[in-house]
């Protein structure tokens, strides 16, 4: 054994030398950072199964299925395209604009497909599907170990059809069978509601071409209302445009303020953003809720205003998923995509996989998974439709802590200055 | 043959085959003149090089290589992987049996890191560690952000070191803190030893490890001072294990240099064929073997070979259907590949991947029963083991609601071996009936009579 290793050296370094001599573009640094090493151990493991493995095996197919399992160990989102088939059609290019969209985010968490958020208004928030659903089956396929961008493209584009998502959903006993059918999102990215004491709610459930301007127009309308202290509703707010996020959050900064840096390695890539001083809304305290199903633009939003305004964040950690995606061709028409850049929140935070904590939790209510109950399902189904009932008649719990939290802080405010 | 083989497959260069077959070891690729090979690790270093430049953060040469390794092992097929260190000495101290720890077996249960059981005479089981204690700090750390696995890395260590944990026992307001000295811990492969009825004794190997051959032994010899007249051999759910060890529990039970399995691989060096020893160490015992769907590789060669030979009757369900034989492949840096190398054979040539060993008796049991058998045989287990003083009513009163649970398949193993014995009585005593010479040579045939008349 130990002979053969001695030998496959022998082999394998003048092979080595001479991919290093071909190879342009590799930087001293990646030369010196044990690629020799790790390519010998490469040699040795493609030359182990090509002799071993019970099937003959090509090297192109170990090559391949080597660079997906490199990408896919970085993150759930980096990922390898090999080159298109010649005959393939148009389904390879971008995805659809979002005129028809099933309208919804998902992500790998602790390894399991899950909804970060349905988008308000779309058709996949319609249907009743809720953030932090685990996605079991799409039409009746398991979703397990499969890599992400292979149902991204799908759940949120959609092709015409409808889709069917088996989901199991934190606390109820039985999975649950969606049906979604694409279609436009039909509502305003924000809006905004004045509640007693002159405390305004502003409610963006996304971050597209409208939502700045739409918010500009709530901000004004609360002005003119004379709102003093804002809560700003981010929940269930999942990945858009972080650019968007940007122009709102110039909305609230005062001129010169990091909204958030972008992070990354290679050459340009990394960026600070600061706002413009083109703030319309300064009358504090503000309030920003955030829950598992804010994400994205939405996380890089709550960022800057905790930064900017001593926003308080309230609610549950953030979902954690505020990147700059990079595609790279490869000679023979293949392609990597992978992370290249991270946001970070004005506190140098990095939102990417952690989340962001909020400064006032507010836990989840328990799962209480009552048996007897589960038996009769008249009484479960007449407690549900009063439950229902109240949410009409009475304010969401979470606004009302926030309420009452920017009513504290008013009175602490005033004290120190007297 | 096989040089021919070999020679077209890999083609010229001479030295290198030469070489290896001085050095006694398949054949080398002749890399040197392998284009598609240099073209495709040109492929790799091109996209690591885009990755080590572009990727957000910094990621060593080494952590890509061995993600490469990953993806290249795992797309092969579901049994083979590569692993890296950690996951290879995990995988080593569990076929080994062997490995310095608390003695308990641990999960995850409502996010907390749960004690499921703990080990008779091990550490944990004599400081009183109980089932359902929640580990809450390992060493002052909390567990909260910890998986299974770094939790099982996180006590596990040294024999002789010592762990402090800290416990919540539901019921107790206070926290339990522990201190509690590594030993070595042997995983038990052989359970539940013992006489079900009326001399006919019982074992279940959960697993072949490298001790299980020793500990069966162990086992038979006790029942055997018990005066055992028959056995069930329980292999259901035992998923396999070190191929050599099934071949050694079916050489136990079958004599005379006969065929109990072969291999062949792609490579000639993994076609063998694996042969009895001239004399078993239970050669006439009537025996009776259990399988379902979860017995799978090692249990289907032990009950394969039993059933081509006419040893054992195999009642239950279709076993797995896993006839492929994976070789872990130490690489110089201390990781490992599990690779695919081979397809079993029965001794009458049966292949079974992907169909199993077809019971001859077939019973079968639903899901649910067979969860409450398991969930009867652990509270049985916790409500005898439980050190004195703690209360076990709570278990008790489950085991009752589980009492009228029943184990057909064992009930109809035990049938099957009751009317056999009176059978032979009758054909030894009456002269009725002649005992055939048997495939397996030495087998006095009790088994094998019952078995065609099982058809």
């Amino acid at each position: 054994m130990r002979k053969r290793n001695r030998i496959s050296v022998w082999v394998t370094l003048p092979i080595v030398l001479l991919l290093l001599l071909r190879l342009h573009g590799i930087d001293v640094q990646a030369r010196e950072g044990g690629i020799y090493k790790s390519l010998d151990t490469m040699c040795d493991v493609m030359d182990i199964i090509q002799r071993d493995y019970i099937e003959k095996v090509s090297s192109e197919k170990l090559v391949t299925d080597a660079v997906q399992g490199m990408l896919s160990s970085l993150d759930s989102y980096s990922h390898f395209a090999p080159a298109p088939e010649p005959t393939a059609g148009p389904s390879a290019g971008a995805p659809p604009k979002e005129a028809c969209t099933y309208g919804l985010e998902v992500a790998y968490k602790d390894r399991l497909l899950t909804v970060v958020s349905p988008i308000e208004y779309a058709p996949a928030w319609k249907s009743g599907l809720k953030s932090g659903d685990i996605i079991l089956k799409i039409n009746d396929e398991a979703t397990e170990d499969r890599p992400l961008f292979e149902f991204a493209h799908q759940l949120r584009s959609g092709a015409g059809k409808d889709i069917t998502l088996q989901v199991a959903r934190r606390g109820e006993r039985d999975f649950i069978d969606v049906t979604i059918t694409p279609g436009k999102i039909d509502g305003p990215a924000a809006r905004s509601d004045m509640l007693d004491e002159k405390i305004g709610v502003l409610r963006i459930s996304r971050f597209d071409k409208e939502t700045a301007a739409r918010t500009a127009e709530c901000l004004k309308k609360l002005n003119a209302e004379k709102a003093h202290g804002l809560i700003v509703d981010l929940r269930d707010c999942p990945a858009g445009a972080v650019s968007s996020a940007i122009e709102v959050a110039d909305l609230f900064l005062p001129a010169g303020e990091l909204v958030t840096t972008l992070e990354g390695r290679a050459q340009g890539v990394s960026k600070e953003f600061k706002s413009n001083g083109k703030a319309i809304f300064k009358s504090g305290p503000f309030v920003v809720l955030i829950n598992g199903g804010t994400s994205g633009a939405a996380e890089v939003l709550a960022g800057a205003l905790q930064g900017g305004v001593n926003g308080i964040l309230m609610g549950q950690r953030s979902f954690g998923c505020a990147f700059e995606e990079g595609s790279f061709t490869l000679k023979d028409g293949s392609m990597i995509s992978m992370i290249t850049a991270v946001y970070q929140t004005p506190y140098g935070l990095e939102i990417q996989a952690e989340g962001i904590d909020p400064d006032v939790e507010i836990p989840l209510p328990p799962v209480v998974l009552d048996i007897d109950e589960e038996e009769i399902p008249e009484k479960k189904a007449a407690e549900k439709k009063e439950k229902e009932e109240d949410k009409g008649k009475e304010l969401d719990p979470m606004i009302r802590r926030a309420m009452d939290l920017i009513k504290g802080v008013r009175i602490v405010a005033r004290e120190e200055e007297k | 043959m096989t040089t021919r083989t070999l020679f077209r497959v890999f083609g010229g260069v001479a030295v290198a085959c030469a070489v290896s077959f001085l050095s006694g070891s398949a054949l080398l690729p002749a890399r040197a003149s392998d284009t598609q090979l240099r073209d495709s690790l040109d492929f790799f270093v091109s996209a690591m090089d885009l990755v080590q430049r572009n990727y957000y953060r910094e990621v060593k040469a080494s952590e890509l290589t061995y993600g490469g390794f990953k993806g290249m092992c795992s797309a092969l097929d579901p049994h083979s992987q590569f692993m890296d260190k950690a996951i290879y000495k995990e995988m080593k101290e569990e076929t080994e049996g062997e490995f310095g720890g608390l003695g308990i077996e641990i999960t995850m249960r409502d996010q907390f890191l749960t004690v499921v059981a703990a080990i008779e005479d091990t550490p944990a089981f004599k400081a009183g560690l109980q089932p359902g204690d929640r580990i809450v700090e390992i060493e002052g750390g909390s567990t909260k952000e910890l998986s299974l696995v770094e939790a099982v890395r996180k006590l596990r260590g040294t024999p002789g070191t010592t762990v402090h944990i800290t416990v919540m026992r539901p019921g107790k307001k206070e926290m339990l803190q522990f201190a509690i000295t590594r030993a070595n811990i042997q995983i038990q492969s052989i359970k539940d030893a013992g006489i079900l009825m009326d001399k006919i004794g019982y074992v279940r190997i959960t697993q072949f490890q490298e001790h299980t051959g020793r500990d069966f032994d162990k086992a038979m010899g006790e029942l055997q001072k018990k005066g055992i007249q028959a056995l069930v051999l329980d292999l259901r759910n035992n998923p396999g294990g070190l191929l050599q060890v099934a071949i050694e529990i079916a050489d136990k039970f079958i004599g005379g240099d006969t065929l109990l399995v072969y291999t062949k691989g792609r490579v000639s060096s993994q076609n063998i064929e694996f042969r009895s020893h001239t004399k078993a160490a239970y050669p006439d015992i009537p025996v009776v073997v259990l399988v379902n769907k979860g017995s799978a590789s090692g249990s289907e060669i032990v009950a394969g070979a039993l059933q081509d030979l006419r040893r054992g009757v195999i009642v239950g369900s279709t076993s797995f259907g896993k006839g492929s034989v994976q070789s872990v492949l130490p690489l110089p840096d201390g990781s490992a590949l599990r690779l695919t190398t081979a397809k079993y054979f029965t001794p009458k040539g049966r292949c079974i991947q992907k169909i199993g060993i077809a019971p001859d008796i077939a019973v079968t049991m639903s899901e649910e029963d067979e969860f409450k058998i398991q969930l009867k045989r652990r509270l049985e287990k916790m409500i005898s083991e439980s050190p004195r003083g703690t209360d076990v009513t709570a278990e008790k009163e489950e085991f009752k609601k589980l009492s009228r649970v029943r184990d057909l398949p064992l009930e109809r193993a035990t049938d099957l071996l009751q009317g056999l014995r009176a059978y032979t009585r009758v054909s030894h005593n009456g002269q009725k009936i002649q005992a055939q010479a048997s495939t397996a040579g030495s087998s006095k045939t009790g088994v094998k009579d019952a078995s065609t008349s099982a058809h």
